[in-house]
């Protein structure tokens, strides 16, 4: 199966000042999976997100996507490589109307105008967002901005998606349309998603695999069967009232 | 239909500045009007930098004077007309800017518009005390004149008319760029490191390279302005290009029309610029002196009660009420926006 990792995450170390959030995380993404990424709160998920998608690189460890190094690198370059990722808390451009919004992750791969908004108008089809396209950024409902963050980092084509929380503070509806939606987009673009959920409904039914964190410690990875099974992530996370 | 209707406005700015110099006889209203317009100009260079991009630099003169010296020096010395000189200029001015602007980023918000303050002074501290700079007599002080030739060639126009025909041309050509630039690629990737730099990057914007884009457009235009407003006078002295009044001014106008669209920079210096002629006609030097204190406080407070200027209070305005008979000034304002509504 190794010949069929696309992202690998080797003994990655996060320290801010004397706070370890990330300590020593290694695992494994496969081709087209769903890989869960859970843990309480501050465990370490977003910042594992942050040091994928270059938003600050590691203190210690490699990130290695397609067999090459990607640690430290900036940002945008990842984002061309191909890798995507969603804001936990969502960042809209509040002044540019969705379609634009999106666009602006269309041009990484188009240089034209009127390419980036047919792109654009595609991806919005595509999450549902379209009857909204010339609304404001910052006219959106909490579930319209999800969706726009997921439109947002379609756009860019990637291989990669990262999804932070993008279901979180929906309503069980919305959640279920959304956990549609995801592995809908997952099997037409052939991505391969790690997606960060507190929903455990959610999160078991949409992962292939899950990893769970707990204070920057992996503290057990398997099928979302044998996660919820772990003696240590009852203990630690799912007993915890969840 | 769209495109169209996004022409009637310059159609109406060309038409009606083109017919300016027929109505206003005297000398000077025709110099007001130039300095109506070549604020117009400033303020719209500065708009693809602090409005477009959301980079509040409030030093921009620095390039004024940068653009009027280079020109200044290599007509001087090197007989080179300004025509050309004008283009070197916003070049140095530009590349200036991008050397700057590398340090310079590292700061965030205020620190940034402080740096530009900071960097401004320090040009007209050297400009107004240094006799010669690199071995080039620029006069200190006193300034450097033209020798007067008094030929075309040398942009030594015979009237106050043709300097005015020729800032409105400058004023379109950067309009027609600002809209552009608006509709493009570069135009979204400003937009998107205005309103949040971090996911912009996310996004594949590679944020350094497309601020210092800003910064060298915005030189460039802003120098060039520089360029042909010494060559007006055929004088150029460090007070009068690098002071704080240029640089503030052009902020304020661009703010208090609308920074972020394309029409507001125009309309705030049409209605500033006359208020400030007359200010000065009527109060004398003593208040000039006092001038950039007053647009520092002008400033403040069109930024505190009204941040997106007059066409944003319009824009706000007509979305209250969508009546059909304001439809089309609707239709024009937001036009003049984000790069126009759009069925895309
Ligand atoms: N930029 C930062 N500077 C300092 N500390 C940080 C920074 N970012 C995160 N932390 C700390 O690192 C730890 C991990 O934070 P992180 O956001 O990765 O948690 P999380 O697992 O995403 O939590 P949540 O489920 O609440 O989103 C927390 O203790 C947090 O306070
Ligand atoms: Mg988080």
């Amino acid at each position: 199966m190794s010949d069929n990792v696309i992202l690998e995450v080797q003994n990655v170390t996060k320290r801010f000042g004397g706070l370890v959030a990330v300590n020593d995380v290694s695992f494994k993404l496969h081709n087209v999976e769903i890989l869960g990424l859970i843990g309480s709160n501050g465990a370490g998920k977003t910042t594992l997100f942050n040091m994928i998608a270059g938003a600050y690189p590691p203190t210690e460890g490699k990130i290695i996507f397609k067999g090459r190094e990607i640690q430290g690198m900036r940002s945008d370059n990842v984002c061309h490589l191909g890798i995507g990722r969603t804001y936990q808390i969502c960042q809209p451009f509040g002044a540019m109307t969705v379609r634009h919004n999106v666009m602006v992750g269309a041009f990484s791969r188009y240089k034209k105008r009127s390419e980036a908004a047919e792109k654009a108008n595609e991806v919005l089809e595509k999450v549902g967002l379209y009857y909204r396209a010339d609304a404001l950024g910052s006219e959106l409902t909490l579930p319209e901005l999800k969706r726009m963050e997921v439109a947002r980092a379609l756009a860019t084509e990637p291989e990669v998606l990262l999804l932070d929380e993008v279901i979180a503070g929906l309503n069980p509806t919305e959640v279920d349309i959304f956990v549609d939606l995801i592995r809908e987009v997952k099997e037409r673009e052939k991505l391969t998603i790690i997606i960060i959920e507190h929903v455990m409904r959610a999160i078991m039914n949409l992962s292939d695999r899950i990893v769970v964190l707990n204070q920057g410690i992996k503290i057990s990875e398997g099928l979302p069967a044998e996660v919820a099974a772990d003696p240590l992530v009852i203990e630690s996370y799912l007993g915890g009232g969840q | 239909m769209k495109t169209l209707k996004k022409f009637i406005p310059m159609a109406i700015l060309i038409v009606v500045g083109l017919f300016v110099p027929t109505v206003l006889k005297s000398q000077f209203y025709m110099q007001s009007a130039i300095y109506v317009v070549i604020y117009m100009y400033w303020a719209s260079s500065w708009n693809i930098l602090g409005g477009y991009t959301g980079l509040f630099a409030l030093g921009n003169g620095v390039y004024i004077g940068v653009g009027a010296y280079v020109t200044a020096v290599l007509f001087v010395y090197c007989g080179i007309t300004p025509w050309i000189g004008m283009i070197i200029a916003g070049l140095v001015a530009g590349l200036l800017s991008v050397l700057i602007g590398y340090p310079v980023f590292k700061l965030k918000g205020m620190y940034y518009s402080l740096a530009s303050i900071a960097l401004m002074s320090v040009f007209e501290l050297i400009f107004n005390n240094e006799m010669e700079i690199f071995g080039v007599y620029t006069g200190g002080p006193n300034g450097l004149r033209f020798p007067v030739t008094g030929r075309a060639l040398d942009m030594q126009l015979s009237s106050k008319t043709s300097y005015y025909y020729l800032v409105l041309a400058l004023l379109v050509i950067v309009l027609l760029f600002s809209d552009y630039i608006q509709n493009s690629k570069t135009g979204f990737y400003f937009r998107s490191i205005r309103a949040n730099q971090d996911a912009a990057a996310s996004l594949g914007v590679n944020v350094l390279k497309y601020k210092l884009t800003a910064h060298f457009i915005s030189a460039f235009f802003t120098a060039v302005g520089g360029a042909v407003y010494v060559t007006t006078f055929l004088y150029v002295n460090a007070k009068q290009v690098f002071g704080m009044d240029l640089s503030f001014s052009m902020v304020l106008f661009c703010i208090l029309g609308g920074a972020n669209t394309l029409w507001g920079p125009v309309i705030g210096a049409l209605l500033m610029v006359p208020i400030q002629q007359a200010l000065r006609v009527a109060a004398g030097v003593e208040l000039a002196a006092l001038s950039s204190l007053i647009y520092g406080l002008a400033l403040c407070l069109v930024m505190l009660f009204m941040p997106d200027g007059l066409l944003g209070a319009i824009k706000k305005l007509i979305a209250k009420r969508k009546t059909a008979t304001v439809a089309p000034l609707a239709a024009a304002v937001t036009d003049a926006g984000q790069g126009g509504a759009e069925d895309e």
